[in-house]
């Protein structure tokens, strides 16, 4: 805990105060940042009623700081929330019955899920949990072809029927029109949408072309009808809003939205389905931060929690791909880019049919959770693991407000190695390697994905359980360092208070890259007025917006584009050609050199503008107190640690709190670093240093 | 032994790490869409004698002939392998893949001076010369037509290029230059594992790694033994037929369980043809391989350990295991499928053994692989679009219906490939797609039905015609359901002429000429039901009634289903309506081969417990039953369809060519088994456990 302090007395006062909220699966984090000083706090979630959870939060912060509620609140100017109440809606596939109107012949487009198929529980493929159901998909005769010429013109007649069937019928709450090619001439769209409205004005009607005019039919009616599908689900944020106003908070909330900016609360309302990556994107966003206060700004940051391991490459920015799966379904939500895999805390370790000891992806969760949490779990855990071989100090755990029973974690090791002929400390060791092995095979196939150089890439490690892996991963690949923040097992919240408005406008061309100036021109202009009029909604200040161009190339019928920036005079010819020379090299660059195609026709298959919007935000300061450079840290105390296979590989390690840790302070491993909600490994020959903004910076000694 | 169950799971763990690097380097470096896209490659890693230890990609009968290509560099070069050498081979007849357009790239592994595995990737090349650009070529008359043909040569010799066969291969294929680079992308891939096993080793020492490899492997093969013993020993018989151009070639198989051994033997298949329908004995195995593996082993690493026991036989000059010069370059496509004849002996097999786990997961049907390939001139030069869908409508399943377009019912792997949207396809090629929707046709009806595949209609746009060359492997023989489910249905093609006129479209045609105006219908195909149709649910049947899988006809033609006027389900006229197709089924039927009453068997009836023979057959005693009316079928050793009523029908898909035969339970006409056969053919299968044929004959006076 960084302390309290006295922000009601208002030592602080240049300094802004901003309140970030992560509210997870399992529990709600909050961060309260006033200039170098930061507060934090966690409950556990509420989902039933999210703000109830979150106004917990807010409480415990007031009482941290020594003030109350209304005060604290009053004094905030930044408030930023993320939320998981969208992916549960997704991932549960409770959302509202959605109407799908579109073009005749391609009903079957959604249900088919583009070919995706995932197993069940026996090892069947299936298909993905629908969203629409078949009888809520209503074709249409009406065709435009990829010229943008009306083949068949649409009948409103017709649209009418099948709404009225849709609504009337099938009881939908809302209706998707989605039409072929609608995203190059959205005219059969837009009367088939009119016609709907007309006879149903207050049902909420959405054209999928215009929402997002993408070519690719499946992503483009994909994020229309989810997002109309998940709109029930961000009724809990207008309460919390309402509920915050009325304990004090002066400012409108942000959100976080998984692009890895903030949104306001009317733009979430409007777009909920952006809020699908909320959490995941708030912690990426904030390790970007992080990285960039220790010089890296080119790190793998990695996060591990109770259930998921997931690695981003940030290079200076949060990492996006425009395309891609949510939750099993295709779509072209733009979202942080990050690979997840199933292995964390709450991994569960079994015995396959080779006799062979296995780790995941199976997690026991947070309920019944480890056995160790004593809530009815009775199978291994990589927790239970940690709590046996002594990396977690079972009294010490969530800061001592959840102590950890060893004993269960003990018999349950036992009863898993019984059957292997192992004893409980020897399983429990079996487990915690697997899972390193695990996680450093998900951070491999990120690098050799994109073909980068681990030796330059230090790991930056965050999330509860992240830091007692993080230096075995790092030395299996070949990375220089390891960062852990601070704050790193509350990045995500911390990523809420810390973020610029971001807000993105894209459209498709599908045409080549060279010999198209005026549309490009055309294009970019619009997209940008648009940006600027979104971030002007959101309440950003004239001087505060800034607009970027980006453009998705690639050669023609390749798959997977590569976004490149556009330069600021793409009316220039000669600037195009540039462009083209850009995206080769920067092809050459991630897929290796002597790949390139000579004389492919480069095709411009996406014009993307994306606005930020300056914003308070709370920033990451050095720390006002310091020791000398070099001053060894004081251990603690000293914990029994099972390092090895042998039974004779048990030693004393010390231990070390992180609140006792200033900049300057060195540390030697082998040696653990408790913090309140997360521990850190330090293993031997590997050395570490406190930096000047409380990041401890581990590496390998010379 | 005993087997370190944490090191060897660790180990395993790290070479699948390797082979997923590198084929993430593989897709990096290559260009092809066919490697890059469609994924058509994989990594296969292999201990020093050319054992599987570990594998990726997405295609896993490429691995089994990865092993087949070490073992004939080995042969070749035994002694003089070194450190650095790559060898490349393509030839199936010596020591090649799947198709000479595929290569097999290998690099032997040292470590401490010794070779200790080797590294092989294997991928599909767009073009490696030959008479047709993409070296596939249906009329080619001998093996000489078919493009380069490289036995096993060395792209490098100890790190150093070989720069004449480089200009060999250079001169002899079409677009050189992508070739050649993807060839250096294969060769990357090699050192990517060739590096990391040979570190991997030099930390374990090669002897431990080597007994590492040993351990991993038979983990594998002990628990494939232990999984075969539990199959009943005997005789499983199925035959299918290729269809080219009028010709059915029958292909018989016989699996013979024994023991822990699992033996398939193609003895009788026709003599090698001088087109492009023979394959090799090694990538039938491959073929039959994959399917013992989503059979029988699902849940274990595909390694050496699961072939180990496995021995496939194809009698040498057969068109499985022809000799130069016959024509091979569709090797893996007519007779390599042909191994799901392998597929069904496999299913007789578990079937007729008492509770092995396997039984849960037998399926209708198998690869129902359509295709097609169309040239366009577009300004005088030449365009091509290969329309074909690689998934099907998959067979049914005891307790599930089959999966809509997918590709295996059951898989180790969840399948990232994904189907084109209809505006890529519309983008890049001069057509226009009419409809993209569930193949309505009416077939795999069962109990539980199979999955639809897809109708897809299109026709050229903006050209005057498009030509098309017909590939695929069956157009008139279904695939089969299972215990009573109805035959599937193959994959269609139908011209559609401006006349109005429709004519079939049948496999193997060439030059097909579509002029505008004119459109293609496209149907891939469906596999079979499980269990008889009259027995599904009718809510089930009124499922596919709301969504359009089936008409009120259909309902109650296949499934005995009356519906009132509002659409539903009538069940009172429903049962009646069963009754009389069931009593009509025995009066249209074949009177049994050998009729049997209770009162004949009752001599023989001297088991105690039923053991199932199939799917609803049950042995007790000497006698076959079946297992619903208790109705007796058949005594040892006849076989139990002996005593069934054969009711014989036209398949009409087929034009007049194919049968359907179903045997019936001689009680209550509720059929047993339904196959599809030309016209003429005997019984196509046979289920001859040991028990069964050893109870006969039966004293035959007690």
């Amino acid at each position: 805990m960084a302390g309290s302090s006295k922000l009601a007395g208002g030592q602080d006062r240049g300094a802004p105060g901003c309140i970030g909220i992560d509210v997870g699966g399992t529990f709600t984090d909050a961060v309260l940042s006033h200039g170098t000083q930061v507060v934090h706090a966690k409950v556990p979630t509420t989902p039933d009623d999210m703000s109830r959870g979150v106004l917990q939060v807010c409480a415990a912060l007031a009482e941290r700081c020594g003030t109350r509620l209304d005060t604290l609140l009053a004094s905030i100017s930044r408030f930023g929330v993320s939320t998981t109440a969208v992916t549960n809606v997704l991932a549960q596939r409770s959302g509202r019955p959605v109407g799908l109107i579109t073009t005749r012949g391609f009903e079957a487009a959604m249900p088919l899920a583009k070919g995706r198929r995932v197993h069940d529980a026996d090892g069947w493929l299936v298909l993905p949990a629908p969203v629409v159901r078949p009888e809520w998909i209503a074709g249409v005769t009406e065709r435009v072809d990829r010229n943008g010429t009306v083949l068949q013109a649409v009948s409103a007649g017709e649209v009418q029927d099948a709404a009225r069937y849709l609504v009337e019928d099938q009881q939908v709450e809302a209706i998707v029109v989605s039409f072929l090619w609608a995203f190059r001439n959205p005219v059969n769209e837009r009367q088939a949408a009119a016609a709907v409205r007309q006879l149903f004005p207050k049902l909420s009607v959405t054209e999928a072309g215009t929402m997002t005019p993408v070519i690719r039919e499946f992503e483009r009616t994909s994020v229309a009808v989810l997002n109309a599908y998940v709109m029930n689900a961000v009724a809990g944020l207008d309460e919390l809003q309402s509920r915050l106003s009325a304990a004090g908070l002066r400012v409108p909330m942000l959100i976080m939205h998984s692009g890895g900016g903030a949104a306001s609360l009317a733009e979430s309302r409007h777009f909920p389905l952006s809020l699908a990556y909320s959490g995941p994107a708030a912690g990426v966003a904030a390790a970007a931060l992080v990285a960039a206060t220790a010089g890296a700004p080119e790190v793998l940051a990695c996060d591990m929690g109770g259930t998921s391991f997931e690695v981003a490459v940030v290079a200076g920015d949060v990492p996006r791909r425009s395309r891609g799966e949510l939750l099993d379904i295709w779509t072209a939500l733009s979202m942080v880019d990050v690979l997840s895999i199933g292995a964390g805390g709450g991994s569960i370790g079994w015995i396959d049919a080779r006799r062979v000891l296995r780790v995941g992806p199976r997690s026991a969760g947070a309920v019944p959770g480890p056995a160790c949490y004593g809530r009815g779990g009775d199978e291994a855990t990589v927790t239970d693991a940690l709590v046996v071989l002594g990396y977690l100090d079972p009294a010490r755990f969530l800061g001592g407000t959840m102590p950890l029973d060893f004993e269960l974690a003990h018999a349950a090791c036992a009863r898993l190695g019984d059957r292997l002929n192992l004893d409980a400390t020897e399983t429990a060791w079996g487990i915690r390697e697997l899972a390193t092995e695990e996680m450093t095979r998900a951070v491999r196939s990120v690098i050799s994905a994109r073909g980068i150089d681990p030796r330059r890439y230090p790991l930056l490690s965050y999330g509860g359980a992240a830091g007692l892996f993080a230096a075995e991963i790092a030395s299996a690949i070949g990375a220089p360092r390891v960062l852990v923040p601070e704050r790193a097992s509350i990045l995500s919240a911390f990523g809420c208070a810390a973020t610029d408005v971001v807000r993105e406008r894209v459209r498709s061309l599908a045409v080549p890259l060279v010999g198209n100036v005026a549309l490009v021109q055309r294009t970019v202009e619009a997209l940008r007025a648009e940006v600027l009029a979104d971030l002007a909604a959101d309440g950003v200040a004239t001087g505060d917006r800034a607009v970027r161009v980006q453009a998705d190339l690639r050669f023609e019928r390749q798959i997977w584009e590569l976004n490149i920036a556009l330069p600021d005079n793409p009316g220039d010819p000669a600037a195009l050609e540039r462009l083209a020379d850009e995206f080769r090299t920067e092809y050459s660059r991630v897929y290796g050199h002597g790949v390139l195609v000579q004389g492919a026709t480069v095709e411009l298959v996406n014009l993307r503008a994306i606005g930020t919007g300056r914003m308070v935000t709370a920033r990451i300061e050095p720390k006002t107190v310091r020791v000398p450079e070099g001053t060894p840290a004081r251990p603690a105390g000293v914990r029994r640690v099972r390092r090895g296979r042998d039974a004779g590989d048990v030693t004393g390690v010390p231990c070390v709190n992180w609140v006792d840790l200033q900049p300057g302070h060195v540390l030697a491993g082998p040696l653990l670093i408790d913090a309140a909600d997360t521990t850190v490994w330090l293993p031997a020959a590997w050395q570490a240093r406190i930096d000047p903004f409380g990041t401890c910076i581990m590496e390998p000694r010379q | 032994m005993s087997i370190d169950p944490i090191a060897t799971e660790i180990l395993r763990n790290r070479l699948a790490a390797i082979a997923q690097d590198a084929g993430n380097a593989v897709e990096r470096t290559a260009i092809s869409p066919i490697i890059t896209e469609a994924k058509d490659y994989a990594v296969g890693i292999f201990d020093a004698d050319g054992n599987q230890v570990a594998g990726g990609g997405l295609h896993d009968a490429h691995w089994p002939v990865q092993r087949h290509a070490v073992l004939a560099m080995l042969q070749r070069y035994g002694d003089e392998i070194a450190a650095g050498d790559v060898f490349i081979v393509n030839d199936p007849h010596h020591g090649g893949g799947l198709h000479p357009g595929d290569v097999i790239v290998g690099q032997p592994v040292f470590a401490a001076d010794r070779r200790v595995g080797w590294a092989v990737i294997a991928a599909h090349m767009m073009d490696m010369g030959g008479l047709a650009p993409g070296t596939f070529f249906p009329n080619a008359t001998d093996c000489y037509q078919e493009g380069l043909r490289l036995p096993p040569v060395r792209l490098l010799r100890a790190g150093k290029e070989v720069s004449e066969v480089w200009d060999i291969v250079r001169i002899n294929v079409r677009l050189a230059p992508i070739i050649e680079m993807d060839l250096r992308g294969l060769v990357a891939g090699t050192n990517v594992v060739q590096q990391q096993v040979a570190a991997i080793a030099a930390t374990l020492g090669v002897d431990e790694f080597a007994a590492g490899l040993r351990d991993l492997n038979e983990l594998v093969e002990r628990e494939m033994r232990r999984r075969i013993q539990a199959i009943a020993d005997g005789n499983y018989c199925a035959t299918t037929w290729i269809e080219f151009g009028d010709q059915f070639l029958r292909i018989p198989c016989r699996l013979t369980v024994h023991g822990d051994r699992l033996d398939f033997d193609f003895a009788g298949a026709p003599p090698q043809q001088a087109t492009f329908v023979n394959t090799r004995e090694h990538v039938v195995a491959a073929m039959v391989m994959t399917w013992v593996h989503c059979e029988l082993a699902g849940d274990l690493p595909f390694t050496q350990g699961v072939m180990a026991p496995v021995s496939v036989h194809c009698p040498e000059g057969s068109m499985l295991n022809a000799v130069p010069p016959a024509p091979v370059n569709s090797a893996n496509f007519f007779a390599g499928m042909s191994a799901a004849t392998a597929k069904e002996c496999l299913q007789r097999a578990i079937q007729a053994s008492p509770g092995h786990p396997g039984r849960a997961h037998l399926f209708g049907g198998g690869v129902v692989v359509s295709g097609s390939s169309w040239g366009f001139v577009i300004d005088g030069r030449p365009h091509t679009w290969i329309a074909g869908e690689f998934y099907w409508g998959n067979g049914a399943a005891s307790g599930r219906d089959g999966c809509d377009l997918s590709f295996m019912p059951r898989s180790a792997q969840e399948f990232s490939a994904v189907s084109t949207d209809v505006e890529i396809h519309e983008l890049w090629n001069p057509i226009l797609i009419h409809e993209r929707t569930w193949n309505t046709a009416v077939a795999g009806g069962g109990r539980w039905r199979a999955g639809t595949g897809v109708r897809m209609s299109y026709g050229p746009h903006g050209v005057d015609r498009m030509v098309g060359q017909m590939t695929g492997m069956m157009s008139r023989l279904p695939p089969l359901g299972e215990a009573g489910g109805l035959p599937g249905m193959p994959p269609r093609h139908f011209l559609h002429r401006r006349d109005g006129s429709v004519r079939r479209v049948w496999a193997s045609e060439a030059d097909v000429a579509v002029e505008a105006g004119e459109y293609i219908v496209m149907e891939t195909g469906k596999a079979g039901g499980f269990g008889d149709p009259l027995e599904r649910e009718l809510g089930a049947v009124l499922d596919d009634l709301r969504r359009g899988r089936i008409a009120v006809a259909d309902a109650a033609a296949v499934y005995g289903v009356v519906c009132n006027a509002d659409g539903t389900p009538d069940p009172r006229a429903s049962a009646t309506r069963r009754a009389d197709l069931l009593r009509e089924r025995l009066s249209r039927a074949r009177p049994p081969l050998c009729p049997l009453h209770p009162e004949d068997v009752a001599s023989f009836d001297h088991g105690h417990a039923d053991l199932p023979l199939y799917a609803g057959v049950v042995q007790r005693g000497a006698v076959a039953f079946a297992e619903a009316s208790g109705a007796p079928l058949a005594v040892a050793p006849r076989h139990w369809t002996d005593g069934c009523p054969v009711l014989e029908e036209p398949f009409a898909p087929s034009e007049g060519r194919v049968t359907v035969r179903s045997y019936l339970d001689p009680a209550t006409g509720r059929a047993l088994y339904v196959e599809a056969v030309p016209n003429g053919e005997p019984r196509s299968f046979a289920t001859l456990p040991d028990r069964w044929t050893a109870a006969g004959p039966s004293p035959t006076v007690e």
